[in-house]
């Protein structure tokens, strides 16, 4: 969002701790993310802390030999990931933030490949399964977006009051994507931490110690990224975003612990078909009804 | 009061010990021990709530768990998923065969307990031990990865002593003899 009333030195200084927090939040909200998901399945479940300890523990590995080109692309990964949310944050261009994310994620699936670990590799094709079913319906909420707010910059969307037509459909499409970046279902394509998956960390097969450090905090990123695209969806009154945020988290999860057997063609259908549809629905009610429509 | 390294110092000491990823390789018993590992890992025990998990690369491992008499046939199979692993890490021998080679001690292929090829931390003795003894010694070795094996030695920390679960809760620190 844009700080007008502010110097622009401190307006960047802002930009950049919140850049910088934004995955350490998303650590928290997935440590709360596991306890309810093993309260679900009658399980006490690990500290609330536990994915900062699992990022300080791996950082702090003495090194391993690692592929220079594979540690190149996630480092290229991270930064690329962290400017698309920089990016929203800083009430940038909408479309251009998506393209943004979807050339990290492509990094991140060329660093999966760059080693020769054929899990790795595997983990890699799937990966990029994820991203067909993903990238569209992004773009496809942001052009919702730019329908409501009649432009495309973050900062005009957070000042927009979507219609509350658009609402439910935009929050469904924003669910389905939420789901694809928690990396929990469909069981054949995850890369979670969960063990319904059907491969284990297939694309991190061959990431270890600091690396796969980088690798998750890409893969925090990228879930902060779709949660500030659902707190976009009504900025303008705070507390309604935030339950926003809360519903379709909690949607998603309910979703993940129901099907714990979806594969990556249920997740094709119900991505496209229903998250699709639901993003062209929330963009014509959008653009009719919003600030956008004649 | 302790300074910003201090603090950083003791955090990282904490997220070691509270993150243990397990590797598991059987050398090859009777499964019984992989069995009662999985149990382990499964809800009933739910190992997750010491922030375990079981991964397949032993790189992103902490804790390496084995099963089995070490033998001729996949020695350097041991011994070569213990070098991948990065420091801080731990060896936990799961059930008779790993402590001491079992009931196939003896025979012409067998080395004898895990200890002749890598360097164990905890026993966990039984055949096959329950689960909740597998956990109490993934507990027990929690200690020991706050600090890389080195670090432990020059501090006269608990390596090259091992410990010895005997009864459920019950431990017991021994000298094993250096190899």
């Amino acid at each position: 969002m844009s700080l007008p009333g502010l110097p622009n030195l401190l307006a960047l200084v802002a930009l950049v701790a919140a850049t910088a927090l934004a995955p350490l939040g998303v650590g928290l909200l997935l440590g709360v993310d596991r306890r309810v998901t093993a309260a679900m399945q009658l399980r006490a479940g690990p500290p609330i802390l536990q994915p900062w300890y699992d990022l300080t523990k791996l950082a702090t590995k003495t090194s391993l030999p690692v592929d220079r080109l594979a540690a190149s692309l996630l480092v290229a990964h991270v930064v690329l990931a962290a400017g698309a949310v920089a990016l929203v944050l800083a009430g940038g261009d909408l479309i251009a933030a998506v393209l943004v994310m979807g050339a990290a994620r492509v990094l991140f699936i060329l660093a999966a490949g760059a080693v020769e670990s054929p899990y790795a590799q595997l983990g890699a094709s799937r990966e990029l399964i994820l991203l067909l079913i993903s990238e569209p319906l992004l773009l496809l909420v942001a052009i919702a977006y730019g329908g409501v707010a009649g432009s495309f910059s973050a900062a005009a969307v957070a000042a927009a009051r979507a219609p509350v037509l658009t609402l439910p459909t935009l929050g469904l499409t924003l669910g389905v994507l939420l789901a694809i970046a928690l990396r929990k279902s469909p069981f054949d394509l995850a890369t979670s931490h969960h063990a319904h998956q059907e491969l284990v960390k297939g694309s991190t097969t061959e990431m270890a110690g600091f690396w796969l450090a980088l690798a998750e905090v890409g893969h925090w990123y990228e879930t902060a990224f779709v949660l500030v695209l659902i707190a976009l969806a009504s900025l303008a009154v705070p507390l309604v975003g935030i339950g926003l945020v809360a519903a379709t988290y909690t949607v998603a999860i309910v979703a993940d612990n129901t099907l714990p057997r979806a594969t990556w063609r249920s997740a094709l259908w119900i991505g496209w078909g229903i998250g699709g549809t639901a993003a062209v629905i929330a963009l014509v009610t959008g653009r009719l009804f919003g600030a956008g429509g004649a | 009061m302790r300074g910003p390294r201090e603090l950083w110092q003791a955090w990282v000491r904490r997220s070691r010990t509270k993150s243990p990823w397990v590797v598991h390789f059987d050398c090859g018993g009777c499964n019984g021990c992989d069995i009662e590992i999985l149990d382990t890992l499964m809800p009933r025990f739910s190992a997750e709530r010491f922030g375990v998990i079981n991964v397949g690369d032993p790189r992103q491992g902490d804790i390496l768990l084995v099963t089995g008499p070490a033998n001729l046939r996949n020695a350097a199979v041991l011994r070569s998923v213990y070098d991948q692993m990065a420091e801080p890490k731990v060896v936990v021998a799961v059930g008779s065969c790993a402590a001491h080679g079992g009931v196939f001690r003896g025979a012409p292929n067998i080395l004898g307990g895990v200890g002749e090829l890598v360097p164990v931390d905890v026993f966990v003795p039984g055949c096959p031990p329950t689960p909740e003894r597998i956990l109490d010694g993934v507990i027990a070795a929690l200690p020991l990865l706050a600090e890389p094996r080195t670090a432990r030695q020059a501090t006269g920390g608990p390596s090259p002593m091992s410990i010895v679960m005997l009864e459920q809760g019950e431990e017991e620190v021994v000298r094993v003899p250096a190899s």
